[in-house]
């Protein structure tokens, strides 16, 4: 073969096999063992030794470009929490991330209803509570460690299905204990056992600096696989666990025993990547034999 | 299914689809796609401005008052008055007066900055490579039973005890497994015991049940975790974690060697930033590697939408 | 007056900060408190000069008919169509399976452009590692092992080849990697730091804008 023609292959024919690579095995369901890793045992132990009735806050700083990666592990974890008998604060940090960090509880809360009787069921300002996003960023993170109820003033509006019937739940005051009593026990920080920020961006920073080291809270990180790499210095001493990417998502996911999203698609992720392999190893040996030839 | 989530997702199909016409070539179909997608989504974070910041943070609190005192907060209309100045950048007369609120938000970054950046990456990251390198923290645990009949697993290592009692030193401070079953192999008791530095946690073994009477917090944990090595078959051998305690310290004081450019990259400077662009380059590999993890899983992410909720081809 | 305010509005709205975290009792505990309070409201209308630079900067193309303009008219549409979707039914998305109009917007319009959009960069990367990604000297070679390994390690099949790959690719992960993050990470911390004061000191002026 021509080794000059192979290294100039037109690219569409290399879209070809990634995207083969990825469709492909959907349809083989391979299933391989997906394995852990000791960052995300560590948060998923963390949590389940948290005693019940835990209000853990979790902060969605990503949009639909992350949603992916980060949506399923959201899930997964809030899954966890849920089961553990513990609450969920939900805030966003994203303004195009709003609508995720009202499903990733929701659509949770609302599966495991399904299951519950009606005196267990899971409802907003009881079990978890929704702010909606808030602008600044770092200011809003250092601005919890005032007051939560002073930094977002109402929680968002949702919709839940109660009794069978899609039932729209306006914006409340966070300051009315009577509709909202999960707000009884939340001041500061001081009042959540654990910060999770799910970031595709630099706000884990501020999360760190902000949250974990002004106001000494336990913070525990879901982020993409790009930003992974950065935070591992910060494990284990100052953030309580790492769950990086879709590998990290299905990994959380085997750990609570629910295998969904991320772990049907660690099959494609395999495939993929030793395609990328090959086309590395691939391109190299074109390239020396081009050297040579040389 | 109802109708609306059907047409919902054959439209989602179709914008989908014009997107990845774009790898075949630039075509007018991706093209209204990507304006589509600039106009909606400018569209949805002015609509979030108003729901999620005009309306709680200014709007509830001027006119509507405080849910429980009835107070308005007059004084956010400095704030509101502000946010509006913000928009004189447009003008090219008023434009210095976006200044004023540019100028305050600059300055409460930089005053949260100096002493974030100090307490949360300067001192601990230092602390982390210095102080505790090659020293591993370590507890115990102690466990006692009053039966003779039990296997007891310690992260499946087998410490039953010979006596009544039995206290396991030299654990690295995190959770560890504890594994009690019968002789006959069934199970009473699995689950993980988290172990601080210089505490021991006690479990007590009593007829059929297992009681932890003494285990580290969690909040404690967050604060004096054992480092856990990485390969398992050494987790009782200091020495890997002692190797590689070393090779952080050497790794973060090289790559810092390789960015100080006040002094030429000459001689044993020279040599020390070399040893610190390996570590960068082995660095650099591992977030390449995280990149391609990354997009691939974006793709398998909407290759999902596609097989699943479009097409059901598979469930 | 144009330069001199915003100088000492930085450095009042810094040492404020400062002082909050030094001497965090009444009063300057309460003053950073509102302090936060106001700069998120003012970060508030970032977002709103974000957004009408965009419809301003579509507006020239339109009136100067450049090229592709007529897309830059999709944009208003687009627009105009989810704002009063968005402004009439609220920023609630409803339940999964029974989407409110915004909900609607959201999931069917926005997920698929977005996450589409960026679900290209997989092609991409894919294409980059084939053409650039080659081992032409020792650091580069290092690079590349690096990254085989990881890439390997961290998902299943990695564990299903050789039952150490997924160890040598988290030993990777928390040694050496975490070891040059390290460094990194304070040297930018020492950066940060002496910006930051050169900002509150009026040295650097990041808010003074393009006009002078």
């Amino acid at each position: 073969m021509d080794i000059v023609k192979l290294m100039k292959i037109d690219r569409r024919i290399l879209f070809v096999f990634i995207f083969l690579s990825v469709l492909i095995p959907f349809f083989l369901k391979c299933n391989i063992p997906v394995g852990e890793s000791p960052e995300t045992e560590a948060l998923f132990r963390y949590i389940d030794n948290l005693p019940e009735g835990s209000i853990i806050l979790i902060s969605t700083d990503y949009d639909m470009a992350s949603r992916p990666e980060l949506y399923p592990m959201a899930k997964a974890i809030i899954r966890h929490a849920f089961m553990k008998g513990h609450k969920i604060v939900s805030i966003c940090l994203w303004p195009n991330g709003v609508g995720l960090a009202e499903n990733s509880v929701t659509e949770v809360a609302a599966k495991l209803n399904e299951k519950r009787p009606e005196d267990k069921k899971l409802r907003h300002g009881k079990d978890y509570l929704i702010t909606g996003y808030r602008a600044g960023v770092a200011i809003v993170i250092m601005s919890i460690g005032d007051s939560f109820s002073r930094t977002f003033g109402t929680c968002a509006s949702i919709t839940e299905n109660i009794d069978g019937k899609k039932t729209t739940i306006p914006s409340i005051s966070l300051d009315d204990h009577h509709r909202l009593p999960i707000m009884k026990n939340i001041k500061n920080y001081d009042s959540f056992k654990l910060t999770i920020p799910f970031a595709a961006g630099a706000s884990v920073d501020a999360w760190i600096e902000f949250a974990g080291a002004r106001y000494h809270q336990p913070v525990a990180l879901g982020v993409t696989a790009v930003s992974a790499p950065r935070y591992y210095p910060f494990f284990p001493n100052q953030i309580v666990g790492l769950v990086g990417g879709l590998k990290g998502a299905a990994e959380y996911e085997n750990l609570i025993k629910n295998p969904d999203w991320a772990t049907k698609g660690m099959d494609a992720q395999s495939a993929a990547h030793i395609l990328i392999i090959l086309f590395i190893i691939i391109g190299n040996i074109a390239y020396f034999i081009s050297i040579k030839k040389k | 299914m109802s109708p609306v989530v059907i047409i919902g997702i054959w439209f989602a199909a179709g914008l989908t689809l014009c997107i990845y016409s774009f790898l075949y070539k630039d075509n007018v179909f991706y093209k209204i796609a990507e304006h589509v997608y600039v106009g909606s989504s400018a569209a949805y974070i002015t609509v979030v401005a108003w729901y999620n910041i005009m309306v709680p943070q200014v709007i509830r609190p001027l006119f509507y008052g405080d849910v429980n005192t009835g107070q308005h907060s007059f004084i956010l209309i400095i704030p509101t008055i502000l946010g509006i100045l913000m928009l004189t950048r447009f003008s090219s007369k008023y434009s210095w007066l976006s200044r004023i609120p540019m100028s305050i938000v600059f300055g409460m970054g930089a005053g949260m900055a100096i002493t974030g950046v100090v307490q949360a990456f300067i001192i601990p990251q230092i602390k982390d490579t210095i102080a505790n390198s090659p020293v591993i923290k370590i507890g115990a645990m102690k466990i006692s039973t009053d039966r003779k009949d039990l296997l007891i697993l310690l992260d499946n290592k087998d410490i039953t005890p010979k006596g009544n009692e039995i206290t396991v030193g030299n654990l690295t401070a995190t959770q560890h497994m504890l594994i009690v079953k019968e002789s006959a192999g069934k199970l009473i008791f699995a689950k993980p015991i988290l172990v601080a530095s210089g505490q021991t946690s006690e479990v007590a073994i009593e007829k059929d049940e297992v009681k932890v009477i003494k285990q580290a917090d969690p909040k404690d944990m967050a604060k004096f975790p054992g480092r856990k090595n990485n390969f398992g078959f050494a987790l009782s051998n200091s020495l890997f974690l002692n190797l590689d305690f070393i090779l952080v310290f050497i790794g973060v004081l090289t790559t810092l060697f390789y960015f100080y450019f006040s002094t030429p990259h000459t001689g044993v400077v020279g040599k020390l930033a070399k040893v610190g662009i390996g570590f960068i380059m082995v660095s650099f590999g591992a977030s390449f590697g995280f990149t391609v993890m990354a997009r691939i899983s974006l793709l398998i992410g909407r290759v999902q939408f596609l097989l699943v909720d479009w097409l059901h081809l598979i469930k | 007056m144009k330069t001199t305010l915003p100088v000492i509005l930085t450095f009042l709205a810094g040492f404020l900060m400062l002082f909050g975290f030094f001497i965090p009792h009444y009063p300057f505990n309460e003053l950073q408190s509102t302090t936060l309070n106001w700069g998120m409201i003012i970060s508030g209308f970032t977002m709103i000069l974000g957004i009408a630079s965009l419809i301003i900067h579509h507006y020239f193309k339109i009136a100067r008919k450049v090229r592709d303009w007529q897309f830059s008219i999709i944009v208003y549409v687009s627009y105009l169509a989810v704002f009063i979707v968005g402004m009439v039914f609220g920023i609630n998305n409803g339940l999964a399976l029974d989407p409110t109009p915004t909900g609607f917007v959201y999931f069917y319009v926005f997920e698929p452009l977005q996450a589409t959009m960026f679900s290209l960069l997989a092609f991409y990367i894919a294409s980059a590692s084939y053409r650039a990604f080659r081992a032409r000297n020792f650091e580069a070679t290092l690079l590349l092992i690096a990254a085989i390994i990881v890439m390997i390690g961290r998902v299943p099949i990695g564990k299903a080849i050789w039952i150490y790959f997924p160890d040598i690719a988290n030993w990777i992960m928390t040694v050496p990697n975490a070891a040059a993050q390290r460094g990194i990470i304070l040297g930018i911390a020492l950066g940060a730091i002496s910006m930051s004061l050169r900002i509150l000191f009026g040295i650097e002026k990041p808010y003074m804008g393009s006009s002078k």
